[in-house]
């Protein structure tokens, strides 16, 4: 990337097409090596994108994508029609918002623990063992949490100490979110601090010497050293995280949910999933989807805008 | 170093080479065997229980069987297991369909089958010609002739038929006929008498959950709402479509359903729980009470449970006073959603035709139902008896295994499946006797018939039906657990009229007459 940019700057009187000519003639094995990328993006990820156009049609498969009727916006209509609507978009941001909130710095925590374990082999087990979780299947996991979590499983129990209501936590409405982002913290964790942990690894250990000789004890070494350093990958990932805002983890859900807490669990996807692969509700499904990627989008834009306000980093 | 390094190479391109060169002339015999005129490509799901010892039904004796009588090749393809939803779609999407697609045509392509037949994906039957056999059963069974066409009176596929009504009721409420006994009580007939039994398992057989079923299986069955004169979901009362939910008779089921909740009857984890925790609380004595179907209900949790004297009974479905009969209960169709279609890409639908007509004939059915004679089945005093092969599978297939080999009476297909096939796959005494007691109700008067909505009625409801359904499921759940008090049950109703149930009720009530008068 630093690269390009220096030679556009070079050859900045030259038109594009020749800039890429030339560019091409001087680099041409970095072009072969991304060729199978560009054709993977091409093929896999923007040819299908023609298909989005059902959302803005009443599709009938003897017709296909094309041939069916156009109905303008009413798809989207239908759905912001829904009595349900505004309890689903309220369900999606809470459990997203709150899976930020507390899962995202969940892992950076966990990387600066191990950042500070002076014992490597202890440190490379508890490690391995963090990871482990990321591996087991979702639906797997989700029978664990039903287990534990219904009448008789270990953690009901250890709840009911406190409170002492009868049912199952899946069928108490304000158990969902707390469950949710648990149990994701619990098999996320250990994965996702890989990145900061690479991250922790190429701060130059001369800043910790020196912080040491200005007299910083362990605390405020994390808090001036090893924070700041790490500061520009925990801006992008979190710019990351922004842009799949409503993509909440929709087989999750389905996996944990039941009618009874609905109020709480129901969110756009899982909706989305009811409509269109139980009704065959192609097109409503497809705009209902589009939406959602939609305003993922725009998030994904306003943070990066914000970011490279508020601080260097940028993702462009 | 280096040339060891170049000759390794240079052995490994080589040995990649020969690969390609032996996968090529492998693929190049694939292509060359052309389709000839007998041969037809037939799309379908493979059982699960043919799967044990199949990959492709083509290699089982049935489907040998099949060829040989007929003289054609029969062509099967599968799509893998799990995804056949999603292949259906791609392919009625994409075009280039085979000969035959056998599915549930009428769930999964949008519009219903009607839809499929007018946009000419599949192709229309002329009954008489086409297929003798069938016009033969159907002109035999007017109720079932009805069934089988449009609203338009066109005849689009060759649907599976269970050939009997003992075949159409196959669950029920099970309890445990041993604490029964043990008590000194009579199997339960009244909402009452339910009462008093749950009472009775939780204080004196210690069950923690007497009553462990599933909000979707009481859904499913009408269990308990039975009682009440209604069904938890569509249903017809005397020519008139009405949904269940929506009625004032609901609220006595609710109020009877709460009571139990909370009384500690009913298992407090119902909105929740799943197939695998009601099998596991039948099996090991925390609940006395649930809801199953005959083989996969009782006859595996008698076999997998290990407490002496284990024992199910398959009771009525249960009424308000005594002496009634039950007016609700399970109960399936006669001719089911699974259809064998011919598509509109079969270049011979006359040989087409005749394959799936054969299920339908006297010849046919005995195979699809028993298989080969004198291999997997002998006829005793006029009785078409399966022999050991099935029953007593030497290779230790279970019976659905086995019989999954030699026919298709298990699982779906274009036949009419006798009731004498689940006579005997249905072999113990409480089996027989469960099936009795759930067949004991009007549930025919009342069920809902596989009508065709017009693409008007479909699109005037396609949202009402999704939101109806998540608020009555969330309610439901509300009301019985005391979560919602029951005097708020006015409200719902006023909801479920906001969400428009009478729209709803009023197209199916459309569609409904529109049957009636094919």
């Amino acid at each position: 990337m630093l690269k390009l940019s220096n030679g556009a700057a070079a050859d900045d009187k030259l038109s594009f097409k020749n800039r890429l000519k030339s560019d091409i003639r001087r680099n041409y094995p970095l072009y072969i090596l991304i060729l199978p990328v560009l054709a993977y993006y091409l093929i896999f990820c923007y040819k299908p994108m023609y298909g989005a156009l059902i959302a803005f049609k009443e599709y009938r498969p003897d017709l296909g994508v094309f041939g069916s009727p156009w109905v303008g916006f009413y798809q989207f209509k239908r759905f912001f029609a829904n009595p349900d609507f505004v309890r689903i978009l309220r369900n999606t941001l809470t459990i997203s918002i709150s899976s930020i909130v507390f899962g995202f710095p969940a892992p950076i925590i966990l990387a600066l623990l191990f950042n500070e374990l002076k014992m490597p082999k202890f440190k490379s087990v508890a490690q391995t063992i963090s990871y482990l979780p990321h591996f087991i299947s979702l639906v797997v996991v989700c029978g664990l949490v039903k287990t534990f979590v219904s009448q008789g499983g270990i953690i009901y129990q250890l709840v009911t100490l406190i409170g002492d209501k009868k049912v199952g936590l899946l069928s108490r409405p304000e158990c969902f979110v707390p469950i949710y982002v648990l149990s994701d913290i619990w098999q996320q964790i250990g994965w996702s601090s890989i990145i900061y942990i690479a991250a922790l690894s190429a701060i130059d250990q001369e800043l910790y010497e020196a912080a040491r000789i200005d007299g910083a004890n362990k605390w405020k070494r994390v808090i001036h050293v090893t924070l700041p350093g790490i500061a520009p990958t925990i801006i992008i990932m979190f710019i990351l995280r922004m842009g799949s805002l409503l993509s909440v983890g929709y087989e999750k859900i389905i996996l944990l949910y039941n009618p009874l807490i609905y109020e709480t669990s129901d969110v756009i996807l899982s909706y989305n999933y009811r409509v269109g692969l139980e009704q065959q509700d192609w097109s409503y499904s497809s705009a209902v989807g589009l939406l959602n990627s939609a305003i993922n989008f725009l998030m994904i834009i306003v943070m990066n805008k914000l970011s490279a306000t508020f601080s260097d980093t940028s993702l462009w | 170093m280096n040339t060891k390094f170049k000759k390794l190479v240079r052995a490994i391109s080589l040995v990649l080479c020969v690969a390609m060169l032996a996968a090529c002339g492998n693929g190049g015999k694939e292509v060359a065997k052309e389709k000839d005129a007998n041969t037809v490509t037939y799309w379908v799901s493979l059982s699960g229980n043919a799967m044990q010892t199949v990959t492709n039904l083509g290699e089982t004796p049935f489907a040998k069987k099949l060829m040989e009588d007929l003289g054609v090749t029969i062509e099967y393809q599968h799509p893998a297991q799990g995804q056949a939803a999603e292949k259906f779609n791609l392919m009625v999407a994409m075009g280039n369909l085979p000969d035959i697609i056998e599915y549930a045509w009428n769930n999964a392509y949008p519009g219903g089958v009607a839809k499929a037949l007018s946009s000419g994906i599949i192709q229309k039957l002329d009954l008489e010609k086409d297929a003798p056999n069938m016009a033969a059963y159907a002109k035999a069974n007017p109720e079932i002739d009805r069934m089988l066409k449009t609203d338009d009176g066109d005849y689009f596929g060759f649907p599976f038929i269970r050939g009997d009504e003992y075949l159409l009721t196959s669950a029920g409420p099970i309890v445990r006929a041993d604490w029964l006994k043990d008590l000194g009580l009579e199997e339960p007939e009244t909402i009452d008498e339910w009462t008093e039994m749950l009472r009775a398992f939780k204080e004196k057989k210690n069950a923690k959950s007497p009553l462990s079923v599933s909000a979707a299986n009481i859904e499913a069955f009408g269990l308990f709402v039975g009682a009440y004169g209604i069904a938890d979901n569509l249903y017809v009362d005397n020519g008139v479509v009405k949904y269940g939910p929506a009625q004032d008779a609901y609220k006595g089921f609710l109020t009877q359903m709460n009571q139990w909740y909370s009384e500690g009857l009913l298992d407090a984890d119902f909105a929740s729980i799943d197939g695998a925790t009601v099998r596991s609380n039948i099996i090991n004595g925390v609940a006395g009470a649930t809801a199953g179907s005959c083989g996969s209900g009782i006859g595996r949790w008698i076999a997998a449970a290990t407490e002496e004297g284990y024992d199910l009974a398959g009771t009525k479905y249960p009424v308000l006073n005594k002496g009634d009969k039950a007016q609700f209960g399970h109960y399936s169709l006669p001719v089911t959603t699974t259809m064998a279609a011919i598509t509109r890409d079969c270049k011979n639908k006359e040989l087409c035709a005749k394959i799936l007509d054969y299920g339908y004939g006297e010849k046919g059915q005995m195979l699809f139902n028993f298989g080969i004679e004198g291999e997997s089945y002998n006829v005793v005093d006029g009785y078409p008896t399966y022999a050991e092969i099935i029953t007593k599978n030497p290779d230790g297939l279970s019976m659905a295994d086995a019989l999954a080999r030699y026919t298709v009476a298990y699982s779906e297909g274009a036949f009419v499946q006798d009731k004498r096939y689940m006579e005997q796959y249905a072999q113990l005494p409480q089996q027989k006797a469960a099936l009795t007691n759930w067949m004991d109700t009007d549930m025919k008067d009342h069920v809902m018939p596989t009508v065709n909505l017009s693409e008007e009625e479909r699109e005037s409801i396609a949202t009402a039906m999704e939101s109806i359904k998540t608020y009555k499921n969330e309610m439901e759940a509300k009301f019985i657990m005391g979560v919602e008090p029951l005097d708020k049950f006015e409200e719902f109703q006023a909801e479920l009229a906001k969400r428009g149930v009478e729209q709803y009720e009023k197209c199916y009530q459309a569609a409904y007459d529109r049957y009636m008068s094919r």
